[in-house]
């Protein structure tokens, strides 16, 4: 750091030294406020049922851990929870793939094309979700347009079946649904880069890899853990897509948190498994503002 | 204000004595040069051919959205613009996001802006609360603050009780996306304009906004196209004034109604594209901006 | 240090936040009538809870043509289990709109959200088929009514005639192999347990012992194992878009679904299965807390009245309890409404409401892999 800067900052923070727990109050305390009134407190309330046996179905009654005994015990959960986690992970792997070309795309080349490209991008969730899902039948399904290309090109000699009602099916619908909010963070955050760093670096004749590798990589850590928290998790909880094009055999977390709250009305389990999904965020957010800490003071 | 090179993180790690690679050709350079955009315009473009395919079939003569082509028909439209339920459905959903967009996006700014400027203590604990309902399903969250609202608040479910809902699903979304487009690796230019007697407001509008205007919008827009089709939160936050996404789910049990649904959200679908498209225009043009960046700054100044 | 704008921003967004707890607080106060009305004077407020059928501004239509007076306010559910939800949150209404054969409807009545129903107060209630009055929840065990039935239906077999060549007649067609991948069963436990039951040959197909119902699960994992349902469906459009494109060539549907089909060209036919046929049945139901008898019988002796049980006919293909509708229908419909004088040994729909959990979970046990 420069001296000006140096001087600067301490300027700054002597100044602000027996404030600085002022400062971020004021902004924070609105959206905190907010949060505590109108989620963290219904949220609390439902979630004492977690404790509790809260069934329709249960004549039981009191306080007890069965709900998270079943959680980690049931054959059930334990292979929901394997096809969950295999589904999501693959997905979101896929966006990523995805993503940081498109982000950084948007972020460096796009020129007179970024705006709309990022807008367009951005739209695209708006558009028409609730029927969206029912194209995907006229793509994937046995007379769909793939297979018919598929044919038409020889590739296969009989429509292909797992295209459609499958875990496949709900891994790419689930990609393309959620990519625009996995390439907004990353865009957002390789915005921040100096362009001058990348013209350095190709100055010096670097080669792409290693750009990325070693710039831009590093760099956009804060982006793509949001990008993470906010893509991942949700994932787990969409029970929509699995329903509509998984077929007999993806029945995801989601599902299952949907027919325990309604059909089988057990609150409590439902609870539980809400208190179990927050925890993991917990953990993730945690990791992420850890390492993003870390790179923010090299 | 382009710093030594040598000062430039990882450059030292560089390897000094590298040889150029020979160029191939004008062919490789343009598909270096453009290779990248061109992927995202056929990506972006791919993502949008089911929903103009739906477009279409909103004005086939036929229950089934697929092939083959019954002929061309405005049925549709008609019947859903003449329905009561689907005008109103679609004003009520308007009238809720219209609010819950802007409330978000300004709470959740509030949220990120410290959250990525100060090192207070509880802030790990505080952006986490804030972050929370994104792990969340929506049904409980739904559920729980109706239970909040008529058991212990004893309010009736109507307006006020689907916009602070659905809020709350929304605040984390903003969050997370300003906190990305916030957090950066250096901060001298913004030290430096403080140092020169900026306050924090105008540093924020004059040094950090222009960089983060983009996102700013986009957050704007998602909040908005949360809160118009979320349903779970419309359905168990809702009073007895229809919401477009429970009106479009529930009519969905008839398969006649298929088509309907499809015309009214192509119909939405246009007219948000539509609109976006205005704004974009209109904002860059009267100004004459002309480089990308100048053109962002005009219509953030223009929508916020 | 805090600049003017900061603070009045914060200011300003206090104020928003104030204003919108406060419309949230006042909410919408119902202005519900008294109890002891005439007839003729219902006036006030009546909200209803329902599937979107309730919402159809030409069947709600006539209600409010002959009571000007009433404001009707509806809240649209997709399924009765979201609906049961809703009122176990604290949800108030003073209508609900029930199919018996789901299971959430007995739950209701078992949680005490639903009152008896004088049906001297309903007008044609006489004049509703045999076979409704033995239902679940329109006369219980302690002689009371709970729910004026006004619609039902059957469910059975849809059936492509140029793929399907021999007219099945039995659950267990929907299991032949012939027609592996190419077949489609409700995502729904209580129709699909039911149904396996009935293949299986069970005849009390809504008493289920450990031993019969691990026997269903056998069953569908073994249908599972080779690919026999190409999915599973939970509503119409899935079953007429999968039957037209030649996805499926058999599945478990309704007569409608059948019709729409050769609307669209396809030869479908609909087949009954000689093990049992499969009744829902659907009705309204007063809450509990209901703030305006006066308008909600109103209400009840509307729905069932002739004329908007003919619009349930006509519009949407169900079956009527009324018989006097019979009057005032199409011809082409006469005959099919007929056939519920007929119905006297039909299986209801849904499982009962003791025990439903297990078949859930079988279900879910079916689902996971």
């Amino acid at each position: 750091m420069s001296t000006t800067a140096e001087h600067g900052a301490v300027v700054a923070a002597a100044g602000t030294r027996h404030r600085s727990w002022l400062q971020p109050l004021v902004y924070i305390a609105s959206p905190l406020g907010f949060m505590v009134a109108f989620f963290a407190v219904p949220l609390g309330v439902l979630v004492v049922t977690a404790f509790q046996h809260a069934s329709l179905y249960s004549s039981e009654s009191g306080f007890t851990l069965d709900n998270f005994r079943t959680l980690v015990t049931d054959p059930i959960y334990r292979d929901v929870a394997l096809t969950t986690v295999f589904i999501a992970t693959m997905a979101m792997a896929i966006q990523l793939v995805i993503a940081l070309p498109l982000s950084y795309a948007l972020a460096f080349r796009a020129g007179r094309l970024e705006l709309p490209l990022l807008l367009a991008l951005v739209l695209i969730d708006e558009l028409n979700p609730i029927v969206r899902i029912y194209s995907y039948r006229m793509l994937l399904g046995r007379e769909g347009v793939v297979n018919d290309v598929l044919l038409a090109l020889g590739v296969v000699d009989r429509p292909l079946d797992w295209l459609l009602f499958s875990k496949f099916a709900v891994i790419v619908v689930l990609a393309t649904s959620w990519v625009n909010y996995t390439v907004l963070p990353l865009y957002a955050s390789m915005k921040a880069i100096e362009p001058v760093l990348l013209e350095a670096a190709q100055d010096v004749g670097a080669g792409w890899l290693w750009r990325w590798r070693s710039v831009i990589l590093p760099l956009v850590v804060p982006g793509l853990l949001v990008s993470l928290v906010l893509v991942y998790i949700p994932l787990f909880t969409d029970f929509a897509t699995p329903g509509l094009v998984g077929g007999p055999s993806s029945y995801m977390l989601g599902n299952t948190l949907a027919d325990t709250m309604l059909a089988v009305g057990d609150w409590g389990l439902g609870s539980a498994l809400a208190l179990a999904m927050l925890a993991a965020m917990g953990v993730l957010s945690a990791l992420s503002f850890y390492l993003t800490r870390l790179r923010q003071s090299q | 204000m382009r710093p030594p090179l040598e000062d430039l993180p990882g450059v030292a790690a560089l390897p000094r004595e590298r040889t150029r690679r020979p160029l191939p050709g004008r062919l490789s350079r343009a598909v270096t040069r453009h290779g990248g955009v061109v992927f995202a315009f056929v990506f972006v473009a791919l993502l949008y051919v089911p929903l103009l395919v739906l477009a279409l079939f909103s004005f086939n003569d036929s229950i089934v959205c697929s092939f083959p082509w019954r002929g061309f028909t405005l049925k549709w439209y008609a019947e859903a613009l003449g329905d009561e339920n689907v005008v109103t459905a679609i004003r009520n959903s308007l009238v809720v996001a219209a609010v819950v967009a802007p409330l978000s996006v300004v709470l959740g700014t509030l949220a990120a802006y410290p959250v990525t400027r100060f090192d207070f203590r509880f802030r790990g604990l505080a952006s986490g609360l804030i972050a929370a309902p994104i792990a969340v399903p929506w049904e409980i969250t739904g559920v729980a603050a109706l239970i909040y609202f008529v058991r212990i608040l004893h309010w009736t479910p109507s307006w006020g009780t689907v916009i602070l809902a659905q809020t709350v699903v929304t605040v984390p979304l903003v969050m997370l996306i300003m906190a990305a487009a916030l957090a950066r690796f250096r901060k001298e230019l913004e030290e430096a304009a403080r140092d020169l007697g900026a306050s924090r407001l105008q540093v924020f509008r004059h040094v950090i906004l222009p960089q983060v205007a983009p996102s700013l919008v986009a957050s704007g827009l998602l909040a908005f196209s949360w809160s118009f089709n979320n349903f779970e939160i419309s359905f168990f936050n809702g009073g007895f004034d229809l919401l477009m996404p429970v009106w479009a789910y529930s009519t969905l049990r008839h398969a006649v109604n298929l088509p309907i649904v499809n015309a009214v959200g192509t119909l939405v679908s246009a007219a948000e594209v539509l609109l976006i498209a205005c704004a974009y225009v209109i904002a860059t043009s009267r100004s004459g901006a002309r480089t990308a960046k100048e053109k962002m700054e005009v219509f953030m100044g223009e929508v916020g | 240090m805090w600049s003017q704008t900061l603070r009045r921003a914060v200011a300003l967004l206090a104020v928003v936040a104030a204003a919108v707890v406060g419309a949230a607080a006042c909410g919408e106060s119902g202005t519900g009538g008294g109890a002891t009305q005439s007839p003729g004077t219902v006036t006030g407020e009546v909200r209803i809870l329902g599937y979107e059928d309730v919402t159809n501004p030409k069947y709600i239509g006539g209600f409010k043509e002959q009571y000007p007076d009433v404001k009707v306010r509806i809240s649209a559910y997709e399924d009765g289990d979201q609906g049961l939800a809703k009122l176990r949150a604290g949800f108030q209404c003073d209508v609900i709109n029930w199919c018996v054969d789901e299971p959430a409807s007995r739950l209701a009545l078992k949680l005490g959200y639903l009152q008896p129903i004088d049906v001297s107060r309903i007008r044609d209630w006489d004049r509703i088929f045999p076979v409704f009055y033995k239902l679940p929840l329109v006369t219980e065990a302690d002689g009371n009514h709970y729910l004026v039935p006004t619609e039902a239906g059957i469910t059975g077999i849809v059936y492509n005639t140029r793929y399907v060549k021999e007219k099945p007649d039995s659950w267990a067609d929907l299991f032949d192999p012939r027609y592996r991948g190419k077949a489609l069963m409700m995502d729904f436990p209580a129709t699909a347990i039911q149904v396996g039951a009935l293949a299986l040959g069970f005849k009390d197909s809504l008493n289920l012992d450990a031993q019969q119902l691990e026997a269903v699960k056998r069953l569908y994992l073994d249908a599972k194992a080779r690919g026999q349902f190409r999915t599973f469906y939970s509503n119409d459009s899935e079953i007429i878009d999968l039957m037209h494109s030649g996805e499926v060539v058999i599945g478990i549907g309704y007569p409608d679904n059948a019709e729409r089909l050769r609307e669209l060209g396809d030869p479908v036919e609909f087949a009954t299965a000689k093990e049992g046929v499969l009744l829902w049945a659907g009705g309204y139901s007063i809450s509990a807390s209901c703030r305006n008898l006066d308008a909600a019988y109103a209400l009840l002796n509307y729905y069932l009245s002739p004329e908007a049980e003919k619009f349930e006919a006509e519009h949407w293909g169900y079956y009527v309890a009324n018989r006097d509708t019979l009057d005032v229908v199409r011809a082409a419909e006469r005959e099919r409404l007929a056939e519920a004088e007929k119905w006297q040994n039909l299986a209801l729909a849904g499982p009962p409401v003791e025990g439903y959990d297990a078949w859930i979970r079988l279900w879910q046990e079916v689902k996971r892999q």
